[in-house]
């Protein structure tokens, strides 16, 4: 049980950021920012928890805080990839250079040079050790795959990862409809980011995502840019963390960093061997002109 | 027009990308000790520097962020301090990664600072290879092992407040089983768990010591709170750790976990963390101010000498806090004995880990 809750809690971040990168890369955009927009929302989320009156504050009013941030560093990035057809693999660094400069900033300032600890309230449990974001991510899974591959929405944002200017000659908006998986990506990324400060530590600290965003972007490419995919891939790489873990919990004498390694390798050997049958969407990563 | 990232190129990309995590995870990266003193090395007499005249320009570079509430603030402080008390022109820098280590300590020391206090282990081999371009400037390395000419180790025996978080965390235990987190293994690092280990058999000869866990992260709270559960549910029931801002979520998981009929303690480390939660029993805490404030004074007037001579509980580097609002109490005994070895350690008749026998006066 609780080696099902550790996996679960490592899990849940890099799922919720995963669905969102899935949607915007099956619309034709690589977001290599994931890690700059959950490190916002992780910071944002605790700016909210701690905007109420009364300590340790609310925590609910961070997740609105952290898709908010998310939301916003989603659309500066909208902005320079879709509108201005920049580089999107450059303008995703520029974001998480940003990301990482702009919440340590605030931080220092809000909270002062020395720092310290700072402690807000977590999300409530609702089973076991498990709050509202885990439970949202695993019921978000089925319905985002649904989404995808049954409805007319899904069809359009496939067609525009796919064949854009097919998509445009039959009336689908290429723009618009990346800006929307664009806004969408970074609003699950802020709630990652939410999960990592409020919804299981209860703090902020420094670069605090340090690498899920780009884990998160592994378990995309493993997941086959599919929701029930990246579900999988982010249960191997949550059950490979809490299994070196457990591992070390036990005392069991190997070098540690064999323990520490294990995640990535299992993840690497997934992406190396896994199914090759799913194709990337064909114009990933080509900004789309309108002509 | 931008060529589209094939398939195949991202999952190279993907690919290259989580090799250099394993590869980080196994290699280690962030805060590390130098190994020991090659032979002979201990013995180089250190440069006596002279009084300084004109400015006194103190500088200091940090591993990490100075915002950590922890290791790094604490080095601010004492530099605030020195800028208070001795009147210096101070400035500092944060080198996040070892690229930019040897250009931060070159760039002070050739704007003619006087000390620059270089805040970990890991600058040790960068101080000791550029001394000699900077003879004016002494570089200062605390946990460093070596002495150099212009570069001084200072030794923080933390050990020494692990040894009674250890009779602490024995006496505690009501599961007989105790366990430690950390961050990367070193030499330093290792003492203080050691030293944990030793205290806690001395106290209860029969308690099982987990070995020591590690996170690979000084910083990474999710992970040091995901690892805390693990050990808390193998019945470990006390958890000494030595993290930088992981350590909040040691804590965050003790609390969590902790149940009145089945409570659950961790100690802090590093600075005074009691205040954090009624389930830390107390800390062991480093005032690197004691250490870096007489260090620069010395400096100052020209009496400074490098040397290895280690600061403990003796000098009020080290100290051991227990936390007044902690939620169990302590028993008469477990008091008493840990207050005799406080004693023995102070007067050097105690060396938890094999402390050096010379202490500072």
């Amino acid at each position: 049980m609780d080696i099902l809750i550790s996996i679960l809690m490592v899990a849940t971040p890099l799922l919720l950021a995963a669905l969102g990168e899935a949607i915007v890369q099956k619309s034709g955009i690589v977001n290599v920012g994931l890690e700059g927009m959950m490190l916002t929302g992780a910071f944002a989320a605790t700016l909210g928890a701690l905007s109420t009156p009364g300590h340790p504050g609310n925590a609910v009013l961070g997740l609105l805080y952290a898709l908010l941030a998310g939301g916003a560093m989603a659309a500066l990035f909208a902005f320079f990839v879709v509108k201005l057809e920049a580089n999107q693999v450059v303008v995703g660094v520029v974001v998480n250079l940003l990301a990482l400069g702009l919440t340590g900033t605030i931080y220092r300032a809000k909270f002062g040079q020395g720092g310290g600890f700072i402690s807000t309230q977590i999300l409530p449990h609702l089973l076991g050790k498990l709050n509202g974001l885990t439970l949202f991510a695993f019921f978000a899974t089925p319905l985002i795959w649904f989404w995808v591959n049954r409805t007319r929405g899904g069809l359009e944002l496939r067609s525009c990862g796919e064949q854009p200017l097919s998509a445009e000659a039959s009336g689908i908006s290429v723009l618009k409809t990346r800006t929307g998986a664009i806004l969408f990506g970074g609003m699950m990324a802020g709630l990652a980011g939410a999960y990592l400060s409020i919804g299981s530590t209860g703090t902020f600290s420094e670069n605090m995502s340090s690498g899920r965003g780009f884990i998160a972007l592994a378990i995309v490419t493993s997941g086959r840019w599919s929701a029930v995919g990246c579900l999988i891939a982010a249960l191997v790489f949550g059950g490979a963390e809490a299994l070196q873990f457990q591992g070390q919990a036990l005392g069991i004498h190997l070098p540690y960093q064999v323990f520490n390694a294990l995640p990535y390798v299992v993840t690497l050997l997934v992406l190396a061997f896994g199914g090759k049958s799913a194709q990337a969407p064909a114009s990933l990563g080509r900004p789309y002109h309108k002509s | 027009m931008i060529p589209p990232l094939r398939p195949m190129l991202s999952r190279r990309l993907m690919i290259s990308a989580l090799s250099t995590f394993a590869v980080l995870s196994l290699f280690g990266c962030g805060r590390t000790e130098p190994e020991a003193t090659p032979p002979g090395g201990a013995t180089t007499p250190g440069k006596k520097a002279e009084a300084v005249s004109g400015a006194f320009k103190v500088a200091l570079v940090t591993p990490g962020s100075v915002s950590d509430g922890g290791w790094n603030a604490s080095a601010l402080a004492a530099l605030n301090q020195i800028k208070g008390e001795l009147g210096a022109e101070t400035q500092n820098v944060e080198a996040k990664d070892a690229s930019t280590q040897e250009e931060n300590l070159r760039s002070y020391a050739s704007k003619g600072y006087n000390i620059v206090f270089a805040h970990g282990g890991e600058f040790e081999a960068v101080a000791l290879k550029i001394e000699k371009d900077f003879p004016k400037t002494l570089f200062v390395i605390p946990s460093g092992r070596t002495i150099g000419t212009n570069t001084t180790p200072v030794v923080l025996n933390l050990k020494e407040g692990a040894y009674l978080a250890g009779m602490l965390a024995a006496g505690m235990s009501k599961t007989g089983k105790i366990a430690s987190v950390g961050a990367t293994k070193s030499a330093v690092v290792e003492e203080v768990f050691k030293a944990y280990e030793e205290g806690a058999k001395a106290y209860k000869p029969t308690i099982e010591v987990i070995p020591t866990a590690y996170t690979n992260d000084w910083e990474d709270v999710g992970k040091a709170q995901q690892q805390t559960m693990a050990l808390l549910s193998n019945g470990a029931d006390v958890i000494l750790q030595d993290l930088d801002q992981g350590a909040k979520g040691v804590f965050q998981a003790v609390d969590e976990t902790s149940k009145p009929d089945k409570p659950v303690f961790a100690i802090g480390t590093n600075s005074d963390q009691n205040a954090l939660s009624k389930n830390i029993l107390a800390s062991a805490t480093i005032d690197i101010t004691k250490a870096y404030v007489p260090i620069a004074k010395q400096v100052k007037e020209g009496t400074f000498k490098p040397n290895d001579t280690p600061y403990g509980m003796k000098s009020g580097v080290i100290g051991f806090v227990f936390n007044p609002a902690a939620s169990a109490p302590l028993s008469a005994d477990l008091k008493a004995k840990i207050d005799e070895a406080t004693k023995k350690i102070i007067d050097g008749t105690l060396f938890p880990a094999n402390s050096p026998a010379k202490a500072k006066p």
